[in-house]
């Protein structure tokens, strides 16, 4: 066995219900190394990691952490052989504070009780060391998503770690948070110590990562140099064709405003923020973390209560006081936590693309299972959603095909503004670009968009005009044309 | 090891209760020679009939991930309202509507505490449990009504064409909380809510109206309870109904229901108040004493419970 | 598609067994084996359905009950609900007894009037009735055309008019004193507070400050007195209507350390209250005797099957347990 390596995965076979998860696979980590696993959404990566970390079982196959064989019963048995997760899912408790969840499980003791000066020293130091600025007592429901996931990273560093399992940390981080981890990530590999890194960002995975390991439909497809690999290379072996245009936007007719929202207050976050969006037209709504976009899209919709604000619906004022007023004039939101907000996971395909205009499929009052399955068929059709069928659960799909049966319910809404919160979060190249060719379809049939996006590449290559936000303001609206990234982060940044 | 788990979890729930049953039964038909004459499976489903009305509008709480512990005060007050009534004189179909809407009110009150006040079912029925006791109480003196006259009578002993009154209401209560869970919008929603309640609501749909509604017909069903029951003993009694919640909640989770809302099937309820009441009446067959009977019961709960979450992992 | 055919699967064999049960399964209504031997007085198979058995009178009862029915050769089959207000369960378990072709029931019922449509079951399968313990309205009974054979009972008043001597003797005639009340409307209950009361009265001299319902429950007597002590805490003395609350009584007492104030009298001396007595925890108890009161009820219906006929009410009688003798 080479030396050099930290973690030898051999042969690993996952069985789930249905599907083979993972077929074959092996996978080597050394040390002092960061090792990047990619591959669309349901290529195996978090299975591997799963495995790895003692979350699943294998059917079979064999694992070696520091040459010894493993199998892991319980994350618990992995972290104390020094192997540890950061998930993608937080996994924080909310009314503990950041030193009580980063201590969860190791609280240092004195005199057989938590000494809780050491503790919070401890966690502000490690904190530091992130170059975070977050207090030590805060409880963790206090902070924001990007905070929170550096809570967790911190977890991780904190430990004694021979391995950490970075699962798309970055999806919800700030640029200047980006750069810190990037730092402790390493600081940590000239430690000796593996990464495995899973993201979807080529800009990244350049910069930070040494090698890649690419995978697809549950088996092994190569390990290479990212240095001496490009992009397009990698593109290619993770989805097994060659990408042509990953933001297929196509010129639509843009016509008069349809949707305008004035002055929009709330307690918290906004502050006297307007936009509208044309007929046909793509809005990108761009700002860092926190900005508060989400709020707008939601305070638009009428999801939470508003100091002010009013919105203008083709020349007509609205009174929108709880989402049902909007979805009933056609306005609808595609959340960015689709599994919290914007599907019934529980539930079948077809009962959640119905389930905002339940009336289109009934009849005298009741609910005709034809109509409803025809219904369902085309959408599955038109929008290409991958699924054994329509009455298989939501919760089954890939991420990519779940954000395709929340638009096919605001389609069958029949929907003439859509908000979109961060459409391609968590979904992998393929499926991506998918969602993207939607958009800019719905867009050519005159419906009026607005994409709120934390990724400059895709503000850039899907929106017809860009308005950015900052602090809770709307502090810029630029044209296409004029569109820079240097600009929107000119504005994103505070700039006026 | 893992094929066979996969297969496993692919049947229905409400088929592994039903199954459940069966096997009890003909085990039941091999230990006591009384057990699978016409009278005595008369007697078992009559005696599920009460628990199982009161189940069903517990099905659609739990559905929405509610739950709803004021069933059994409610079941006495409304008998002793219905008591009151009769005997007041009113003519009976009259009593007896009212007396429904009694039952629907209480459940709009416990909607109310739980939409607009925002409590916790939890907390809002066991407030509505104890008040809707010490109502029954403090308006019959602890005493219980009797004699409330043929027309009660034959609610609780009589029979329609050679099937009893009870067992017909039963059906159509079934056969109506089936068709608005399969065939409405209502149905549909009470569903989404307790799979989502966010995502119900960012799709538009007032879903306060629904958490509303499963209040109610629990209401409903609980007013409809107390009538069977009221007829059935020919008395009503302040103190009846005493633990008919949790009798309630256990054939609704035997029956497959998801405590945490969202899945779960009327079919199952029924065959959870069954099972309940077919093991009961059984054990009183085999002379098994009530301490017995009290653990079993116990046992069933947490092995179908504790079936549901290993077939879901 | 398969779990679409199993669901309906479900509902058809549910739907099956109810029209089993409601349509009778081929008319099967053959007798089965073990009742036919029932020719002479010994086979004789007797139900009996006790108000509950978390109360020691009817364990007392049942002991005394199992004991004599070994004796006399009978077969007996005996039930009850968990609580003493269960009269729904009560009905279930009449039913159950009545499918088993028993040929005598013995019922203490838990309300006066709601069991009368159980009864009107057994009266239909000419199976003869022993109400035990507490009686059934006799205008209910006649309303519904149900009957009963023989009505079993303490003389309860005689029984309340006994502890009100007693209470009266011990406190030499004067001082406040409390009753713990049954459950309202069942009679036995009322008869025992109601003899008390009548001979307090007519005896004079004390004063009864509070009277409450504790429900027979030992905790809400506690919980009761506790209350009542807090209103009135010159009280001397307590009648409770059984020892139940009386023991419950008790400890309140001793919480609050009045043991050596206040006399308390309770009803039916079980075994805890007697050796609540010997200890000289409580002063006394009014003695039914649950053992006489059904083994009296299996002679009945020995007597019925024999003879045909027996006395329509027999008073089982009752008598002071106090220290001397509580052996």
């Amino acid at each position: 066995m080479d030396e050099r390596n930290i973690v030898v995965m051999k042969n690993i076979t996952v069985q789930f219900p249905g599907v083979k998860a993972l077929d074959d696979v092996s996978f080597s980590l050394r040390r002092g190394e960061v090792h990047v696993l990619l591959g669309e959404n349901g290529a195996g990566k978090s299975t591997l990691v799963k495995v790895l970390s003692g979350v699943y079982k294998r059917n079979s196959g064999e694992v070696y952490v520091d040459g010894k064989a493993v199998e892991f019963r319980t994350t618990k048995e992995a972290q104390e052989a020094g192997v540890n997760i950061v998930h993608q899912e937080l996994n924080l408790i909310p009314y503990l504070s950041v030193a009580e969840n980063i201590f969860l499980g190791h609280e240092p003791k004195k005199n057989g009780v938590i000494d809780w000066k050491r503790m919070y020293s401890d966690t502000e130091e490690v904190l530091k060391n992130l170059g975070v600025d977050i207090p030590a007592r805060a409880e963790i429901r206090s902070l924001s998503v990007a905070q929170q996931q550096m809570v967790e990273i911190a977890k991780a560093v904190r430990l004694e770690s021979k391995v950490i399992v970075l699962d798309e940390p970055t999806s919800s981080l700030t640029d200047k948070e980006i750069e810190s981890l990037f730092r402790i990530m390493r600081d940590l590999r000239d430690k000796g110590v593996g990464i495995i890194y899973i993201s979807h960002r080529f800009d990244e995975i350049k910069r930070i990562c040494d090698r890649a390991t690419i995978m697809r439909d549950g088996k092994y497809v190569a390990t290479v140099d990212v240095d001496s690999c490009d992009t397009d290379e990698m593109i290619r072996m993770m989805v097994g064709r060659e990408l042509t245009d990953m933001y297929p936007k196509e010129k639509a007719d843009i016509g008069e405003v349809v949707f305008e929202a004035k002055s929009f207050s709330t307690e918290e976050k906004l502050k006297n923020c307007s936009l509208y969006v044309r007929k046909g037209e793509i809005l990108g709504l761009a700002g860092l973390m926190g900005a508060g976009r989400t709020e707008f899209a939601r305070a638009m919709i009428g999801a939470d209560p508003i100091l002010s604000g009013e919105i203008i619906l083709n020349g007509e004022k609205l009174r929108i006081r709880r989402p049902e007023d909007a979805v009933k004039r056609g306005i609808g939101l595609v959340p960015e936590d689709r599994k919290q907000q914007g599907l019934i996971l529980g539930m079948s395909v077809g009962k959640n693309i119905t389930l905002a205009n339940l009336k289109k499929v009934m009849s005298s009052g009741i609910v005709r299972d034809k109509a409803e399955q025809k219904i369902g068929e085309k959408y599955i059709k038109d929008l290409n959603i991958r699924t054994p069928g329509l009455s298989q659960r939501v919760k089954f799909l890939s991420g990519g095909n779940q954000q395709k049966v929340v638009v096919a319910k605001w389609l069958m809404a029949e929907g003439n503004v859509l908000i979109f919160d961060e459409p391609t979060r968590g979904i992998d190249v393929g499926a991506k670009a998918e969602i993207y060719r939607i958009m800019s379809s719905l867009a050519q049939q005159g419906m009026a968009i607005i994409m709120i996006s934390s990724e400059l590449p895709e503000i850039l290559g899907m929106s017809d005009r860009i308005n950015v936000m900052c602090n809770g303001e709307v502090r810029a609206d630029i044209p296409r044309e004029e569109a820079t990234q240097e600009k929107i982060m000119y504005y994103a940044t505070g700039g006026k | 090891m893992k094929t066979k788990k996969i297969s496993f979890s692919k049947i229905p729930t409400t088929l592994i209760t039903l199954a459940a049953l069966i096997i009890l039964c003909i085990v039941l038909s091999i230990a006591s020679p009384y057990f699978l004459t016409q009278k005595n499976l008369v007697n078992a489903v009559l005696q599920c009939t009460i628990n199982a009305t009161l189940a069903c509008g517990m099905t659609f709480v739990i559905l929405t991930g509610g739950i709803d512990l004021s069933v059994g005060s409610v079941v006495a007050f409304v008998g002793v309202m219905l008591g009151t009534f009769v005997k007041g004189g009113m003519a009976l179909p009259l009593a007896i509507v009212l007396s429904i809407l009694i039952g629907g009110v209480a459940g709009i009150i416990n909607g109310l505490l739980v939409t607009k006040i925002k409590l916790p079912p939890f907390i809002a029925t066991l407030g509505t449990m104890s008040i809707g006791r010490g109502l029954a109480l403090a308006k019959t003196s602890g005493r219980s009504i009797q004699g409330l006259g043929s027309g009660m009578k034959f609610i609780g002993s009589g029979s329609i064409l050679g099937i009893p009154v009870m067992i017909l209401i039963m059906i159509v209560v079934f056969l109506v909380g089936m068709f608005i869970l399969r065939y409405t919008r209502t149905g549909r929603y009470v569903y989404s809510v307790g799979g989502n309640l966010e995502a119900t609501r960012l799709s538009g749909i007032n879903t306060n109206k629904y958490i509303m509604f499963v209040y109610l017909f629990s209401g409903i069903m609980s007013g409809i309870a107390a009538v069977m029951l009221t007829g059935r003993l020919d008395a009503a009694q302040p103190v009846a109904g005493e633990g008919y919640e949790m009798q309630a909640i256990a054939a609704t989770v035997i029956g497959g229901t998801s405590m945490t809302g969202g899945e779960g099937r009327l079919s199952g309820t029924i065959v959870g108040a069954l099972f309940i009441s077919v093991l009961n009446n059984g054990l009183n067959l085999l002379n098994v004493s009530s301490y017995i009977q009290q653990i079993a019961i116990g046992l069933v709960i947490i092995f179908a419970v504790a079936l549901d979450s290993l077939r879901s992992k | 598609m398969f779990k679409k055919k199993m669901r309906m699967a479900a509902v058809l064999l549910a739907a099956g067994i109810m029209t089993t049960a409601i349509s009778g399964c081929g008319g099967s209504e053959s007798a089965p084996a073990g009742s036919a031997a029932g020719a002479d007085g010994g086979g004789m198979k007797v139900g009996v359905v006790l108000k509950t058995l978390s109360n020691p009178f009817y364990v007392t009862m049942q002991e005394a009950m199992e004991a004599k029915a070994d004796e006399m050769g009978l077969e007996m089959v005996l039930q009850a609900p968990e609580a003493e207000t269960d009269t729904e369960k009560q009905m279930q378990i009449v039913e159950n007894l009545v499918v088993q072709q028993i040929d005598g029931l013995v019922l203490a019922p838990n309300g006066s009037a709601e069991l009368v449509p159980a009864i009107k079951k057994a009266n239909d399968e000419n199976i003869p009735v022993v109400i035990l313990d507490a009686r059934i309205a006799e205008e209910d009974l006649k309303e519904a055309g149900a009957h009963i054979d023989c009505f079993i009972g303490s003389d309860n008043y005689q029984g309340g008019e006994l502890a009100a001597q007693a209470l009266y003797d011990q406190l030499g005639g004067k001082g406040k004193v409390a009753v713990l009340e049954g459950i309202s409307g069942v009679e036995s209950g009322e008869l025992r507070v109601g003899g008390f009361k009548d001979k307090l009265k007519e005896l004079g001299g004390l004063e009864i400050v509070a009277s409450q319902p504790a429900d027979w429950d030992q905790e809400l007597g506690y919980t009761v007195f506790q209350n009542i002590l807090q209103a009135n805490p010159d009280i001397t003395g307590v009648f409770c209507a059984n020892d139940m609350m009386a023991l419950g009584a008790v400890k309140a007492i001793e919480d609050m350390n009045l043991s050596d104030q206040i006399t308390v009298i309770g009803f039916d001396a079980t075994d805890d209250a007697k050796a609540a007595i010997k200890e000289g925890r409580m002063y006394a108890s009014v003695a039914q005797s649950p053992d006489l009161m059904g083994t009296t009820a299996l002679d009945v219906l020995q007597q019925l099957k024999d003879e045909g006929k027996c006395e329509a009410e027999i008073a089982i009688d009752v008598e002071l347990v106090t220290e001397e003798n509580a052996g």
